[in-house]
């Protein structure tokens, strides 16, 4: 068994596992809404970025410049149309019209694409890797980008938030959105920007899953359940600590398999129920669980 | 000049009506105060000129215009600016974060950074920390002067002096007259009777939702305040 | 007014008990079709009594207790797995088994709970969801001939019991439907009732009037997972074979669940009931007319979930006592009338 190589993988993974949390954790943040087809989101931008591809040629990496306007735009669409109609005191209503948008998505794609898996293909690029402790600890050139990508755009979005007049109203939107309005915020605004933005990182996340291993219409909500378990372990409120989550939630999966291939997602599950019954509020978590 | 003025306004809660026919008047320069008990309706007149509480019927007008159709953020571009009861500080952001976001509008004027913490010196000492960590005369004399940063024309006073020493509401009281100076009306709400008479030229006197007495404060005596307040004598 | 004028605070009022009696007709209705021969139609009624149990059971969760939970499937895979173990591992009669399946399931409700307890709102409902994973993978790693693991397993029914199966799962079911929904509505007029309401609407006023409120939802979740393991483990008499995925799945079981509901009306005592059957012919007539695909048919339930969750927020049971107000068949809510005068919300009297 190969435990550092386990580890590191793991490591790599968690950037990915942080990529999908960041939308969660952003829309969650700043409007309160848990948005239950946020898997389903990921995986249907990949599939438009396959569609993409194949009617193009060209590669993936450069449907992310097409595919993630698109997406932002249906975030948008779906803030104005559907969720500024859930918000507001009974959360029942926003829960089960997300879910039905996920069962409805899910779906559409089945009907659309089948069963049937697919990846997007990056040719040899997926295939080189570099040796790090000779042939025991070796890492692949595309988790090392995925990685990388997951970190740029983590500081990207800190530094929106912590710098910028508009981030410092998503923060102050988060804090107290009816205090918000009066300093002049128009937060029906501020939801649309959070909401594309979190659709936007979610389809990134998407495509880039999609780049290595193969995707079906499916897998939306085990992804929505590691974006959830990974903004959990690291805590709410915190960018930085759901990077964490991510890595440590990645970590216990990849340990997991090394010890049982059926005891990935297990072990990832009981790591995440340790850390909310020992730490609820996370392990960096500024808020709490309201 | 008559800057705010509000007509026969009738607000509240959903099914619960908390203003009657309520009417007043401000004119630019000017201060005035609203008195009166707990739950006579002050904080949801504020509210409803600022734009958080609905308006059932009547009228808000600002130089003449109406703005009852108009949201909190608008009311704010139009110079209205609420210092929310309870301070309401925004507790994620610093000091000088909370400042600067009470100036998200940009509206123009003279009021910025500097000249806030020149008008509330207590500030200067905790301009880069978390704002939570403010005592509460501290996040009163921060949620004055973020509402500043707006530039209003009109800045609205909920309950100020509440949960605070006398020195220190001596001390936030004592930045009024800066603040009219520059160009602002005030209108303030109280229910301590003391520092809102003698900080404003005209005041009202609410009582279970309706205006019991008004008049210049230097012309009232205090017997006549007293009745309008607590609602004894000639009112049933 | 007069003075053999007096106020009356009345819950029943003579629509409510006409609705009752028919009610009651229903289910005797019901019964007689169990006790028939038509297996199609036993078999039907069978799944639709089992829908409104489930149905009532997570309305009862989310309409009363403001308990948002889609993991209730994780009560459905135990209690078929309590009822495997009762039966096929410990030898009790496959009937008696459904009780102590849904003892087991109730019992296993309290770790489960103390857990998702720690989550509120859309968290929580990931967070059930989660746990419905764990138990789902856990059983199926669990390897023991009785439960099969992965590839599932099968009720064994003795000969004896073979004939009258379909006949003697009807009746149960129908007698665990009776059982789950008079208990509902009686709770909920209950004073118990009446604080997991004041919880729900308005949870801080309720703490400061001495409700404990994590005490209250608590043992709702617990008395929700019992009908709900107990009704399963009926439909699994019928049914047979269990299979981790399916008797597990989301999309099986709470998916049509959560939508029954919402189409019914959330919150109330008769939406579940109406959701459920209303969704059962739809799905059935659709299936057997092959109109649509099973995925069409899905999307077209998404849709129409979150269409009601931002248009008709109280479901056709809402829209029916807008139409009718004061209209209904479970009276909870107590009613003020002055004789025979019965006032409506904003105090008009009629």
């Amino acid at each position: 068994m190969n435990w550092i190589n386990a580890i590191v993988q793991g490591i790599l993974v968690g950037g990915l596992y942080a990529m999908y949390a960041t939308g969660l954790s952003v829309s969650f943040g700043v409007m309160r809404l848990v948005n239950l087809a946020h898997g389903d989101l990921a995986v249907g931008s990949a599939f438009l970025a396959s569609t993409f591809c194949l009617s193009t040629g060209l590669s993936p990496f450069l449907s992310v410049f097409i595919i993630l306007p698109v997406a932002a735009l249906f975030g948008v669409g779906l803030q104005f149309l559907v969720f500024s109609r859930v918000v507001g005191v009974e959360p029942a209503y926003q829960i089960v019209a997300t879910f039905g948008l996920s069962i409805a998505i899910q779906n559409v794609l089945l009907q659309r694409y089948s069963a049937t898996p697919r990846a997007l293909s990056i040719g040899d690029f997926g295939n080189r890797s570099l040796k790090i402790i000779g042939d025991q600890v070796v890492v692949g050139w595309f988790p090392l980008a995925r990685f990388l990508v997951a970190v740029i755009m983590l500081i990207a979005l800190s530094l929106f938030i912590g710098r910028t007049r508009l981030g410092r109203a998503f923060r102050a939107t988060s804090d107290d959105p009816e205090t918000a309005q009066l300093m002049g915020i128009n937060i029906r605004i501020v939801y649309v920007i959070a909401f594309a933005i979190a659709v936007t990182t979610v389809a990134l996340a998407g495509i880039f899953n999609g780049m290595q291993t193969q995707f079906s219409a499916s897998d939306g909500p085990a992804l929505l359940i590691y974006a959830f378990e990974a903004v959990i372990i690291g805590g709410l409120g915190s960018l930085w600590g759901t990077l964490c989550g991510g890595i440590i939630l990645g970590v216990a999966q990849t340990i997991g398999a090394e010890m049982d291939p059926g005891w990935k997602q297990l072990v990832g599950h009981l790591v995440f129920l340790a850390v909310l019954l020992v730490r609820p509020t996370g392990i960096f978590g500024r808020e709490e669980l309201k | 000049m008559t800057l705010l003025e509000v007509k026969n306004l009738d607000a509240g809660y959903g099914q619960f009506q908390a203003l009657f026919d309520v009417s007043l008047n401000l004119k630019e320069g000017e201060a005035i105060s609203v008195i009166g008990a707990n739950g006579a309706g002050k904080s949801t007149l504020l509210k409803a000129i600022a734009g958080t509480v609905n308006m059932n019927s009547g009228d808000v007008l600002l130089n003449g215009k109406s703005i009852c159709d108009m949201q909190p953020h608008e009311r704010l571009l139009q110079g209205i600016a609420l210092v929310p009861e309870g301070r309401r500080i925004f507790r994620s952001l610093t000091v000088r974060e909370n400042l600067l976001i009470g100036g998200y509008s940009s509206r123009s004027g003279s009021w910025n950074v500097a000249s806030i913490l020149e008008a509330f010196p207590i500030l200067e000492n905790f301009i880069g920390r978390d704002a939570d960590r403010l005592s509460g005369g501290e996040q009163q004399a921060l949620a004055i002067g973020r509402a500043l940063m707006s530039n209003p024309r009109v800045l609205l006073l909920d309950e100020v002096s509440l949960g605070l020493a006398p020195i220190v509401v001596k001390q936030l009281y004592a930045a009024l007259p800066i603040i009219r100076n520059k160009g602002c009306a005030l209108v303030i709400v109280e229910q301590d009777t003391n520092q809102a008479l003698a900080a404003s030229d005209h005041t009202y006197c609410m009582l279970e939702g309706r205006i019991s007495l008004e008049g210049k404060p230097s012309e009232l005596t205090r017997e006549q305040i007293s009745q309008a307040y607590f609602g004894l004598g000639a009112h049933a | 007014m007069t003075s053999h004028d007096s106020l009356v605070i009345r819950r029943n009022s003579r629509t409510s008990r006409i609705a009752q009696a028919v009610l009651g007709l229903v289910v005797f209705l019901m019964l007689v079709v169990v006790l028939g021969d038509n297996k199609a139609w036993q078999g039907k009624i069978i799944d639709i009594c089992v829908l409104v149990v489930l149905a009532t059971m997570w309305n009862l969760l989310t309409g009363y207790s403001g308990l948002v939970s889609i993991g209730q499937q994780v009560f459905v895979g135990l209690g078929a797995y309590g009822l495997i173990v009762m039966a096929n591992g410990i030898g009790l009669n496959i009937y008696v088994s459904i009780i102590p399946a849904a003892i087991i399931t109730s019992i296993l409700a309290i770790p489960i709970g103390f857990i998702a307890f720690r989550l509120r709102g859309g968290y929580f409902a990931i967070g059930t969801w989660v746990l419905a994973e764990v138990v789902r993978l856990v059983i199926k790693s669990i390897r023991s001939d009785v439960v099969g693991a992965g590839t599932g397993t099968s009720l064994k029914v003795p000969e004896t019991l073979k004939d009258g199966r379909y006949t003697t799962t009807g009746v149960v079911i129908v007698v665990v439907t009776v059982t789950a929904v008079v208990s509902t509505y009686v709770f909920l007029r209950s004073r118990f009732g009446l604080a997991l309401q004041a919880v729900r609407d308005n949870e801080g006023g309720a703490r400061s009037l001495g409700v404990d409120a994590y005490r209250v939802r608590f043992i709702v979740f617990i008395v929700a997972s019992f009908f709900t393991s107990l009704a399963a483990a009926t439909y699994y008499i019928k049914g047979l074979n269990v299979q981790p995925d399916a008797a597990f799945s989301i999309s099986s079981w709470t998916a049509p669940i959560i939508v029954m509901v919402v189409i019914g009306g959330i919150g109330t005592i008769e939406g579940p009931i109406i959701g459920a059957i209303l969704y059962y012919l739809v799905r059935d007539y659709v299936s057997s007319h092959e109109f649509f695909s099973d995925p069409a048919f899905l999307i077209v339930t998404g849709v129409v979930a979150v269409l009601f969750s931002m248009f008709v927020k109280g479901g056709i049971w809402g829209l029916v006592t807008s139409r009718f107000p004061g209209f209904t068949i479970f009276p909870v809510r107590r009613q003020v009338h002055l004789d025979n005068v019965n006032f409506d919300q904003r105090g008009h009297g009629k």
